[in-house]
Parts: structure tokens; C-alpha cells; sequence
């Protein structure tokens, strides 16, 4: 093929100094690629043009030198952003894509460890709720428990107050038989209807294993008159029917009471009006 | 043969592109007199062309990851950068703004009676390798290559074809290869 008409028709000269409109550019490359002839005198050109520029050469000033490597050094590089040729377009292209799948994969990631933190905190947030859940229960329990001894208590105030109000029933207090304790009891005992009462909520706690017990005299002789609660040492407590009694007494007997009274174990005593 | 040889381009171009500042050092050192000598074609203040110069290193660097050794040579492509940079310049505000370059026309007439009259005084100072052409020759390489006009401008200014506008750049480059012995 006959190139002559490439190489004469000045467009390689324009082309090494950079003058040739890119699409013309790209043409001159082309042909440079197919033939060794053009890129030859493409060569030759550039080699004139490189010698003449040399040989016009004028030494800067030191301090362009200085200048420069510090402001480079002080902004290392920065992304290609000219207008040169088409080359920074087509190299920009996959990079942007690049920077598109980069962006892509990291915000995949934030998403694994965002989801992830948020199922930590679900999960941390459940197990509070219930851990909160189990002591309002036990709350809800212990009030509940303490609503019933409360409830006890009125009741039991009221029971008395009743009975204290109750011009036929007579209040007898036991005192303790050694007079250097203070350990005592009130019995409470309606004549007429035999109903008897007493609030043991005064005394000492039984020791494990004993309970205490209630008797009235009788014609000089002890007669049982129940055994006290001893979980409801608080109240007020319903006891055997009495329908005559000079005295009361309480003596401290094995669980369960005995027949007849121990009187070495005599607590509290008191006699009727 | 100047440029070639005593340096191995891709190993420099490589090393640049992995920023090196050693590189870029050896890069100034071996072709900043020949660039600021193309700045000062087109901007004959020295310290503005110096200011130029570094605007063009700085860009060098900048762009070197665009540069593409399989369309050109690293040295012919700063030379444009140079040139471009230069004649950027010159098209700025600021330098026009200048009372001392008020006239660009007037700087290039005086810059080139200047080099006509220096040529004469010394025919062996080949500073200007405008000076290996015939007149009407180096205007026409003046105006396509340092002032930056269009080949439809030079065209138009000196009233000749487009054709030949061409024609005579590469007679000019034919001229200067016999000129400094390329082959």
C-alpha cells in the first residue's frame, strides 16, 4: 500500500505537536498501529521535534525546583482530571465503576453489621424484658403477700376492736409469771355466748418443735382451750368455746398440745373479774 | 541523538506512576530547561514562564496516570502540556491584564525581530530552532504551535489554503530533521 500520502499530508507532524482534533488523532494512531512505516516517521518527527525543543533549552531558576517538590510532596497524587485525550475518559470509565462496585460492597457491609448489631440489641433488649418481666412478677408475688398480711392484720384489728367494743365480753390480761419478763397475752372471752379470743402477738417466737397453749381454769381444774396458731402469731385467733373460767393460762407444750397442761412450762396467767 | 538512550523511559514512567518524587526529581532535572525553553517561545517574561513551568510539572504529575506510552513519548507529551499550559496562560485574564503583555501581537513581533536580529548576530545560536526556517515558515510554526491557533485561523490570517498550511508544517519539520541530522 502506498503510504506516501499519509506521511506527506503533514497530519503526523501536526499529530506529534499535538495539534490534530482527537478523532483525527485516533485515525493517525490507527494507521500508526497498522503500518511500522507511519509509526517510523511518526518516530522521526518526534525526534526532530525532541532535539530542536532540547537544543532551545533555558535552565530555570533553582527555586522552581524547590517550589515544586515541596507542593508535590505536600499534595500526593490526585486522580487524573484533564482533557488531554480520550484515554483518561476510557480509563475513567471503569474506574467510576470500580468505585460504583466498591461503594456497593461497603455499603453491603455496613448493611451485615448494621442488621447484625440491631439483632444484638434485639436480642440483648429481649432478654431484659424478661429478666424485668420475672421481677415484676416476684414483686407482684411479694406484694401480694404482703396485701394478705396487711389484709390479716385489718382483720384481725377489726376482730378486736369488735370485741373491745363489746360490752359483753371481757378483756383478761395474762401477765408473765416470772415478773422479770415481760412476756404477755389478752384474752378476750364473751361470757354469755362462751366465744373466747386471745391475741398472742405480744409473746416471745416459740423454740422449733414446741407450741403454745391456751387453758382456762375451771372449778380449780385446767381445761384445754386450743392450741395458738403458729403462723398466725400476728392475730387475733378464734379459740375453744369457755363457758366458765376463774382463771387463763398459757404454758409452752410439745407441737400438737398435750391433755393436760406442763406447769414447770407456765408462760403467761391471768385471772378473770 | 539527545533523548535517547541515556534514560529508560518506561522503568522512569513506571516509577512516576507509583509516586515516586525521586523519579519526578530525575524528570525536572533532565527536562525542565528544555520545557521552560517552549514556555518562553510563547511567554517571554521569565518569571511569569517560571511560574508557568511549575503549573506544567505540577500537572505532569498529576495527569501521569493518562500518560500512554504505547501512543507517544513521555518527552513529546510534557512539551504539549508545556505548550498548552502556555498558551492558557497568555489567554488568561491576568496576563492580559498585564501592561507589559498588553499586546500579544506585539510581544510576538518583538520576540521574533529580536531572535531575526540575534540569528544575524550569531548564526551558530540554534536557541531558537524556529530560526532553521524560512521566514514565512516560522511565522506559520509561530502562530500553529506557540500561539495555539487553529490551522483554519493561520489559514485565514496569512491567506493561504488549508491545504497548505499543512504542507508547510511539515516541510518546516522536514527542514529541521535535515537541520539537526535526525535519520
Amino acid at each position: 500500500m502506498d503510504l506516501s500520502c499519509i506521511i506527506e499530508s503533514g497530519d503526523l507532524e501536526l499529530y506529534v505537536m499535538g495539534m490534530l482534533p482527537p478523532e483525527e488523532a485516533v485515525k493517525v494512531e490507527t494507521l500508526a498501529h497498522l503500518f511500522p512505516q507511519v509509526q517510523e516517521e511518526i518516530n522521526l518527527i518526534a525526534t526532530t521535534f525532541e532535539i530542536g525543543v532540547m537544543q532551545a533549552a533555558v535552565t530555570p531558576s533553582a527555586s522552581v525546583k524547590e517550589k515544586l517538590m515541596s507542593s508535590i510532596s505536600a499534595k500526593q497524587q490526585i486522580a487524573p482530571a484533564t482533557t488531554n485525550t480520550k484515554v483518561i475518559e476510557m480509563n475513567a470509565l471503569p474506574k467510576n465503576e470500580t468505585g460504583f462496585r466498591m461503594l456497593s460492597i461497603a455499603a453491603s457491609w455496613i448493611l451485615v453489621v448494621l442488621v447484625g448489631a440491631f439483632s444484638a440489641y434485639l436480642f440483648t433488649n429481649n432478654k431484659n424484658l424478661k429478666k424485668d418481666v420475672a421481677s415484676l412478677q416476684q414483686n407482684e408475688a411479694a406484694y401480694e403477700k404482703q396485701l394478705t398480711d396487711l389484709n390479716k392484720k385489718i382483720s384481725s384489728f377489726q376482730t378486736y376492736r369488735r370485741l373491745k367494743a363489746d360490752a359483753a365480753v371481757e378483756s383478761v390480761a395474762l401477765a408473765s409469771v416470772n415478773p422479770n419478763l415481760k412476756q404477755q397475752a389478752e384474752v378476750l372471752w364473751n361470757k354469755t355466748t362462751g366465744e373466747l379470743f386471745i391475741d398472742p402477738s405480744s409473746l416471745p417466737t416459740a423454740p422449733a418443735g414446741k407450741q403454745y397453749q391456751l387453758w382456762f381454769i375451771f372449778d380449780g381444774k385446767p381445761v384445754d382451750a386450743g392450741m395458738i396458731s403458729l403462723t398466725n402469731i400476728e392475730s387475733i385467733q378464734k379459740m375453744k368455746e369457755c363457758k366458765g373460767a376463774q382463771m387463763f393460762a398459757i404454758t409452752l407444750e410439745k407441737e400438737g398440745g398435750n391433755p393436760t397442761p406442763t406447769m414447770e412450762q407456765l408462760i403467761v396467767a391471768g385471772k378473770t373479774s | 541523538m539527545i533523548t535517547s538512550a541515556t534514560y529508560n523511559e518506561s522503568e522512569l514512567v513506571s516509577r512516576l506512576n507509583s509516586g515516586d518524587q525521586q523519579a519526578f526529581s530525575e524528570l525536572y532535572d533532565r527536562f525542565s530547561g528544555a520545557l521552560l525553553g517552549v514556555i518562553m517561545k510563547i511567554i517571554p517574561d521569565q518569571a511569569i514562564a517560571e511560574d508557568v513551568l511549575h503549573e506544567t510539572m505540577v500537572k505532569i504529575w498529576n495527569n501521569m496516570a493518562s500518560f500512554n506510552s504505547s501512543k507517544g513519548r513521555l518527552f513529546t507529551w510534557m512539551i504539549n502540556i508545556a505548550r498548552n499550559q502556555s498558551i492558557d496562560k497568555t489567554r488568561s485574564k491576568n496576563y492580559k491584564n498585564n501592561s507589559q503583555n498588553s499586546s500579544l501581537e506585539d510581544s510576538v513581533y518583538v520576540s521574533e525581530t529580536y531572535a531575526t536580529t540575534a540569528a544575524n548576530q550569531d548564526t551558530m545560536d540554534v536557541k531558537n530552532w524556529l530560526l532553521y526556517l524560512p521566514e514565512d515558515n516560522r511565522k506559520l510554526m509561530r502562530m500553529a504551535y506557540f500561539l495555539g491557533y487553529t490551522q483554519e485561523e493561520i489559514s485565514k490570517d496569512l491567506n493561504i489554503p488549508l491545504g497548505t498550511v499543512k504542507t508547510k508544517i511539515r516541510n518546516s519539520l522536514i527542514l529541521l530533521r535535515k537541520k539537526l541530522n535526525v535519520t
